[in-house]
Parts: C-alpha cells; structure tokens; sequence
C-alpha cells in the first residue's frame, strides 16, 4: 500500500475519532445523540445500571465467601497447630508465653486446665495468623 | 467534564454509559458507513459493546490503572477498542483486514486508535478519494474560519484538539461543534464521491 495513502486514511480514522469523541463529550451532548439517531438512552442506562449493580454485588459476595473459606481454614490450622504444640514433649505453658511474648492479663494461670489453654492457645495463633495474612495482602 | 475515576453513585454510572454508548454508535456507524455493504458481524449494536466493556471491567477492576488516564478513555480505547477488533478479525470476517495492526508504534502507548477500526483495503483504495473529499470538504466550509481551522489543523496539519484550540484560538466547545458538523459534511462528501 502506498505510503500516502495510508496517511490518508490515517487522517480519515483520526477525524473519525474525533467526531465520536465529540459526540459524547458530556452526558447532555452523547444523551441529544443517541436520540437522534433514534436509540431510547434512558431504558438503556437505567437497564444496565441494574447489571452493574447486580454484577457489584455478586463479586462482593464471591470476594466474601473466599475471605470467610480463608479464614475457616486458618482456624482449622490455629487448632491442629494448638493441638500439636500442648501434646509436644515438655510443653509448658509459662514457657511459651515467654517464648511468644504475651501475657493473658487478669488470669489465674495455676487454676487453668488443658481444655482451656487449648482454647487459649487457638484463638492466640488464629489471631496470629490473620494478622500475618493481613500484612501480606497488603504487602500485595 | 472528564472523569478520572470509576463512578461511584448512580448518576456518575449514567453518564459513563450514554457517553460510552454514543462514541460506540458513533464508531459503528462510521464504520458501517466507510465499510460499505460489510456491515460489522453478527449483528452487535452499540449498547450490546458498551455493555460488554463495563461489564469486563467491574469483574476485573485492577485492569484500570488511573495515573493512565481517565476512565471514560479506558473504556473507550482499551475495553471497547478491543472488543470490536476481535470481532471483526473472527474466520467469519475475513474480509477485513487491520493494516496498521503491524506498524501502530505509538511512543506514549496512549492512543493506537487504529488498531480499534480494521478498515478492508479494497473498499478504501476503490472507493475513498482523498483529495475528492477534501475538496470537496473545502467547498463547503463557505468562509467559515472555525470550520476551516480545524479542518486544516487535523487534515492538514496533524494537530491534535488541544493543540487546534490554542493554535487558532476556538474554544473547546466550538471545537466539539464544529468536528461534529465536518462530519456532517465529510458524510456528504463521501456519498458524492461515490
């Protein structure tokens, strides 16, 4: 194709750009345009505005359903990783809290029995771990 | 009245609609118009595209990047462009063929509009005559300057608007006016020619 010609046709499909921007410059401009040429923008817009909601909405509900399956499985893990760490050999309570640096403020730690330092151990490494998985999305 | 970030009401939807949805009917009708008898395949409008865009963007909204530009240019150059270009190169529409796909080297990776409207050669080489349809362009702008700047400034000097409104002194809204009504023209014109 020869070289001028492509110019040509450059400047046509650049004009043409322009003339379709021109017509939906703002939302009077492009709403008089679509009207003449015979379109009903109104229904259009009001009809896909319903889409895009519903469309909003079944994404937050996906994005909601994997962040709840995400944290089910980090509870799962906080508890078998609970169970593991109290059956260790020589596991000692006390020892850990110095080890994690945390302190259970207001409890009577000598009066406390297995079932509940596994509940206490659960729900410290489930805090844990969320925080972890906060930081690294955000880290994202 | 440009809108660099996704709408975030109603109204600010309906706005990126009508006016999503008036460049797409505008671009298919030039391009039916200019494509001739080929009209563009499997019968898709305007709102069928502007539907398509908005919808591939809200399942995947980490596509648009705001420090590109803004949204309504996103939707137009990059979703909608897209979408139309693969579907006039489906086996089905053979016929046309994209001949600025290879060589579109645009520095700013902003705009490659003409990748967006595939344009057959046969209709372009047998049917447009250039300088038919600039004089013919010329003949009817009747002494009026804001007409015969931007005609010049995009038809002969390759400016873009911004550059036409500072260099000939038109505002922005006159522009927009008078693009509109060279169209009105250039129509015509392409219809003497033929």
């Amino acid at each position: 194709m020869p070289a001028k010609s492509n110019n040509d046709l450059k400047t046509i499909l650049n004009f043409l750009k322009e003339h379709s921007d021109a017509v939906s410059r703002n939302n009077q401009i492009a709403t008089d345009y679509l009207k003449d040429q015979g379109k009903n923008p109104d229904a259009f817009a009001n009809e896909l505005l319903k889409k895009i909601k519903k469309t909003q909405l079944q994404i937050n509900a996906k994005n909601n359903v994997t962040a709840f399956n995400k944290l089910s499985s980090l509870k799962e893990l906080a508890v078998q990783k609970a169970k593991e760490i109290i059956n260790s050999p020589g596991f000692s309570f006390l020892d850990f809290m110095k080890k994690e640096n945390f302190s259970l403020q207001n409890r009577n730690l000598e009066g406390l029995n297995l079932e509940e330092i596994q509940d206490i151990l659960e729900n410290y490494l489930f805090l844990k771990m969320q925080n972890q998985n906060t930081s690294e999305s955000d880290d994202i | 009245m440009e809108t660099h970030q996704p709408p975030s009401d109603d109204i600010g939807w309906k706005e990126i609609i009508n006016r999503l949805n008036a460049f797409a009917e505008d671009q298919i009708r030039l391009y039916n118009w200019f494509r001739g008898k080929y009209a563009l395949p499997q019968g898709y409008t305007a709102e069928d595209f502007t539907q398509e865009a908005i919808l591939e963007y809200l399942t995947k909204p980490s596509i648009y990047n705001p420090e590109k530009g803004e949204f309504l240019a996103f939707l137009k150059y990059y979703i909608l462009r897209r979408l139309v270009y693969n579907l006039s190169t489906l086996s089905e529409n053979k016929k046309s063929k994209d001949i600025f796909r290879l060589d579109s080297t645009d520095e700013n990776g902003v705009s490659k509009y003409e990748n967006y409207l595939p344009i057959e050669l046969v209709t372009v080489e047998e049917e447009m005559n250039f300088e038919k349809i600039t004089d013919l362009i010329i003949e009817q702008l009747n002494g009026e300057t804001v007409l015969e700047n931007i005609f010049e400034g995009l038809f002969i000097n390759h400016l873009k608007r911004a550059e036409i409104c500072k260099h000939y002194n038109i505002t922005e809204n006159d522009y927009d006016n008078g693009v509109r009504r060279l169209g009105t023209i250039l129509k015509t014109a392409k219809l003497l020619v033929k």
